[in-house]
């Protein structure tokens, strides 16, 4: 799974963090019940099939929600300050998506990030954000 | 005006709607599972807070139809579990040549605490 790393720049090494999932139609179906957002485009196959995406696509949010897990692996316990997020195309069941994260600057305590999403090649989550980690923070 | 805009015409600048919600331990450890971490979670994570604004952009305000394309969030003070939390979405400008709508979101705790504000961009073309 290596990626050419075209956006090295010689101020710093950027660290790139990529992982592959898969979501299924119970995980769609899961996000819904927790997030009270029964649009049929999310859990009714037979509706979405008759819409111009043609399936079922994932709540913003639940790919959000990889995303935040992926935070929390690499940095246990941080949190986040701001995030922004764009939705430039549908995510769909059982096609893996590649999640990234990409250090795009780091001061003491704080880390930014440049959040992914990709299935297929298409970009589906395009976002930005900033963490505060774990020991800064007061418990 | 063209009438396959008629739900997006009908919409008005300061329109709001709003959801009070809490998220119990097994809302957290359900949601966990969803992000692939293996620990308890102790507050209320973060998208299941914006699951409040995508909830009401969906469902409520502008409703079925909705296009989610952007979202921004500034997160304030954690939530904590069974805290009751009122997310409410407010238009703030309507672009009717795209039908694109920008929207305030803000979602607050106990005692008026504010946890989350930010702002969203919808496109409505129903």
């Amino acid at each position: 799974m290596t990626q050419p790393e075209t956006e090295a720049q010689p101020r710093q090494a950027l660290q790139k963090m990529q992982e592959e999932f898969v979501l299924t139609q119970e995980d769609f179906n899961r996000f819904a019940r927790l997030s009270g957002d029964h649009n049929p485009i999310h859990v009714d196959p037979e509706y979405a099939a008759s819409t111009r995406f043609g399936a079922t696509v994932s709540h913003g949010m639940l790919l959000f929600t990889v995303l935040r897990g992926m935070i929390e692996a690499h940095y246990p316990g941080a949190r986040l300050q701001t995030q922004n997020l764009k939705f430039p195309a549908p995510t769909f069941t059982d096609q893996p998506i590649r999640v990234t994260l990409l250090v795009e600057a780091e001061q003491p305590g704080r880390v930014e990030l440049v959040t992914q999403i990709t299935q297929q090649e298409r970009l589906c989550l395009d976002g930005r954000c900033c963490v505060a980690l774990a020991e800064e923070l007061p418990r | 005006m063209n009438k396959n805009l008629s739900r997006f015409d009908a919409l008005r600048i300061d329109d709001s709607a709003s959801v009070t919600r809490s998220f119990d331990r097994q809302a957290l450890r359900d949601w966990c599972q969803l992000a692939h971490i293996a620990a308890e979670w102790p507050e209320v994570p973060e998208p299941l807070i914006a699951g409040l604004f995508s909830y009401l952009l969906g469902e409520e305000l502008p409703g079925h139809g909705t296009n989610y394309l952007k979202q921004h969030m500034q997160f304030h003070a954690p939530a904590q579990v069974d805290e009751p939390l009122t997310a409410t979405v407010t238009v703030t400008r309507l672009r009717d040549d795209k039908a694109l709508v920008n929207l305030e979101t803000r979602c607050t705790g106990a005692g008026g605490r504010l946890i989350c504000e930010g702002d969203a961009l919808v496109l409505f073309q129903c």
